[in-house]
């Protein structure tokens, strides 16, 4: 396993690149969602809004 | 077929339906194609274990690529027939697009530190790159600058139009300029050069990605369409003197 992990003196380098990836794909992932939440909470409330007046 | 699809809430029903299907081969080419980039694919016979930097580096390089050709598509399909789903496209691309370009650029400088011995060098590839990451922040400011939303969707569609002459010089730039970026080795005339054991995770991881992309952009264009809408309800309710 550390033997795998040391990826032969390289594992700073392909962790690194592997964690990045894996933070920025996971962080739009999460951003997209809630904006998209955001945006229809956000719609709902106009929409009763208007529909109260 | 550009009139059926400028119908928001055609492209709504559509794209509903499409997301699950496309998060779930995304997951399932991860799935597969992970452990193979990580464990099962051989090392490199020069690059030993740094090579599996590839499976996220190239990936990442052909989606900033192939979303900016999505971005300039959408923007003339925008810019000529004023289709509105087009340009709710161009903008949700567009920060998928710097994402890939930043990764593409910080995993290839991760990649050329213990293969070229150097962080950055001022190579053909990659400052073309470096450009093309430039351009996405470039549409994402203008964009942002401009407060008539029409006038800013024409601006970012002539610049986004314009940065597409940017995508040859990437593709070709290691074939016209001396590089230290390696020449093209899978999309070539004769055919890819390299070895299938390392081109099969490659695809597999690229197609994951391309999934992935295609998952967010879809997710990112109906958020945009809601915004939309509540713009417009908001300006409907401030024409009656509701106060938001």
């Amino acid at each position: 396993m550390s033997t795998w992990l040391a990826m032969d003196g390289y594992g700073v380098f392909v962790w690194a690149s592997y964690g990045l990836t894996a933070g920025v794909t996971g962080a739009l992932i999460l951003l997209s969602m809630l904006r998209h939440a955001k945006a229809k909470a956000h719609l709902a409330d106009l929409q009763a809004e208007i529909e109260g007046l | 077929m550009w009139s059926y699809f400028a119908n928001p809430d055609r492209f709504d029903h559509l794209a509903r339906r499409a997301l699950p299907i496309c998060a779930g081969v995304s997951f399932l080419l991860f799935a597969i194609g992970l452990p193979w980039a990580l464990i099962f694919s051989p090392p490199d016979y020069q690059q030993s274990e740094s090579v599996r930097i590839m499976y996220v580096h190239v990936p990442a390089a052909w989606l900033a690529m192939f979303a900016y050709a999505g971005l300039g598509a959408s923007s003339f399909v925008y810019f000529v027939w004023r289709h509105n789903v087009a340009d709710v496209a161009a903008q949700a691309i567009a920060p998928l697009g710097a994402a890939f370009a930043f990764l593409c650029l910080v995993t290839g400088s991760l990649w050329g530190k213990p293969m070229w011995g150097a962080w950055w060098v001022w190579d053909a590839r990659l400052t073309s790159m470096l450009v093309l990451f430039l351009l996405y922040l470039g549409y994402m400011a203008l964009r942002g600058a401009i407060e008539d939303e029409k006038l800013a969707a024409r601006s970012a569609a002539i610049l986004a139009m314009a940065g597409l002459v940017n995508l040859p010089i990437i593709k070709f730039s290691v074939d016209w300029w001396n590089s230290l970026h390696q020449a093209a080795s899978v999309f070539r005339f004769d055919g890819p050069t390299i070895d299938a054991s390392q081109l099969w995770p490659l695809l597999i991881m690229a197609l994951a990605f391309t999934f992935l992309y295609l998952t967010l952009t879809l997710m990112r264009m109906r958020t945009v369409i809601v915004e939309k809408r509540a713009a417009s309800l908001e300006r409907r309710l401030e024409a009656q003197g509701v106060n938001l």
